[in-house]
């Protein structure tokens, strides 16, 4: 059995919003999970192009190229963050798995373009899906820091979190910790006050993000 | 030397009774319960009521009612802290045209998007804007109402646009699409609406040499 479901785009002489395509990505992701499917392909037809630049005539390539992975990237994240379940103080049939049959997901470019184009496209358009997944990940690091409580989440266990984010990202953040004696060696007066209302010891966390590339 | 003497005898007693409780606990069966002393009788009968001894040595089974998750305890702080798990499932594109027909024939949701007819639907909102000029000269309300929910009405049965691969899936279905957008008009509002969609839509195979499908929706 074989199901379909019909989405509207809009008109098709009309520029799409870009925070549009976060409201896709989060309908999509509602669907998927109510539907209980395996497989999905998202059928994007030919004019998205034209919804997307303002004069396709005189836009180039990687003007929609550009648009395209932004776009993409962020219904990407949506995508993920829509199906966020914190199962960590859940017990047995409390815990939610959203979308859990879910193995594979296709969208579709129905764009008329030569074969070399669409390859460099394609290559382009999966790296963006590949950032927005990236995205999703940091946000469910953010909503797992917000709903941890307090004797799961100390200053501990936090330093901890630092230290795998930087062990993660392969070298481009790099974490440095200043603990109790360290702290009082520098005389932070003011943060230790502050630390001493805590029942663990005080952590001074800093990372340092050094991006690959050109500083924009 | 009496004190001592009297400290080393209650050692003893002690010493006797604990090694007799401990050893009718772990070997002592029901079928030995004639033979045995009356305390054990009593602590296997309060073990079968489970009253004290169930609550002293829970099972596994208990154990794990009573304890749900061994991650983090309120007595002490964690060290560390445990990160939900990102769903897992592979996420891609495809902008070939053979290997996109072989991504929906694979899949069993198939999500289709369509575009409201730009040109069709401004000349509609034109026309549907003269008509409302004209009848604000009109002082009859009632009429006024009445025309311009029958201009609602043709605006939901306008067919949007159906191209590439969604108009050979339309097809491969003896359109089947069309007439599931135009039963779903009042709703969808013919994809106007950015993110709008239609009720799902089941398609059985029906196992025909001819390879034909049964449409239900």
């Amino acid at each position: 059995m074989k199901r379909y479901i019909i989405v509207g785009l809009g008109k098709a002489n009309k520029k799409i919003k870009p925070a549009s395509f976060y409201q896709l990505g989060s309908k999509l992701a509602s669907k998927c999970n109510v539907e209980k499917t395996q497989n999905v392909s998202i059928i994007f037809p030919p004019q998205l192009a034209e919804s997307i630049v303002n004069d396709t005539s005189n836009s180039t390539s990687g003007e929609l190229n550009e648009k395209l992975s932004s776009h993409f990237s962020d219904m990407a994240c949506q995508f993920y963050t829509t199906l966020y379940s914190d199962n960590r103080y859940r017990t047995r049939d409390n815990k939610k798995f959203p979308a859990e049959k879910l193995s594979s997901v296709k969208f579709i470019l129905d764009m008329e373009c030569d074969d070399s184009e669409a390859k460099n496209e394609s290559i382009d358009i999966t790296s963006a899906l590949v950032e927005g997944k990236n995205i999703a990940r940091g946000l469910y690091l953010a909503k797992d820091i917000v709903n941890a409580p307090h004797n799961v989440l100390n200053s501990d266990s936090l330093a901890d979190t630092a230290r795998k984010v930087a062990k993660e990202s392969n070298g481009l953040i790099q974490c440095n910790i200043l603990g109790k004696e360290e702290c009082e060696k520098r005389g932070m007066g003011a943060f230790l006050g502050v630390a001493r209302g805590s029942e663990t010891d005080p952590q001074f966390i800093h990372l340092v993000y050094k991006g690959e590339g050109e500083i924009k | 030397m009496a004190c001592i003497g009297f400290t080393f005898l209650l050692t003893l007693a002690s010493a006797s009774f604990f090694n007799t409780a401990t050893s009718a606990k772990t070997f002592a069966k029901p079928s030995e319960s004639s033979s045995s002393s009356p305390f054990l009788r009593n602590y296997r009968d309060r073990n079968r009521k489970g009253n004290i001894a169930s609550f002293l040595f829970p099972s596994k089974k208990q154990l794990s009612k009573i304890v749900p998750f061994k991650t983090w305890t309120f007595d002490d702080p964690c060290d560390q802290m445990e990160w939900s798990q990102m769903p897992n499932f592979t996420m891609s594109v495809e902008t070939d045209s053979t290997s996109s027909d072989m991504a929906i024939a694979d899949s069993d949701l198939v999500i289709l998007g369509v575009y409201a007819d730009g040109d069709k639907l401004t000349s509609m909102e034109e026309e549907e804007q003269t008509t409302n000029e004209v009848e604000n000269d009109v002082e009859d309300e009632s009429d006024e109402n009445d025309e311009s929910a029958e201009n609602s009405d043709q605006e939901d049965f306008s067919l949007p646009l159906l191209e590439g691969k969604v108009k050979k899936v339309d097809e491969s279905l003896n359109g089947a699409i069309t007439s599931f957008i135009e039963e779903s008009a009042s709703t969808f509002k013919n994809g106007t609406i950015f993110g709008a969609m239609t009720p799902t839509f089941r398609v059985l195979q029906t196992g025909n040499e001819n390879g034909s499908n049964k449409v239900r929706s």
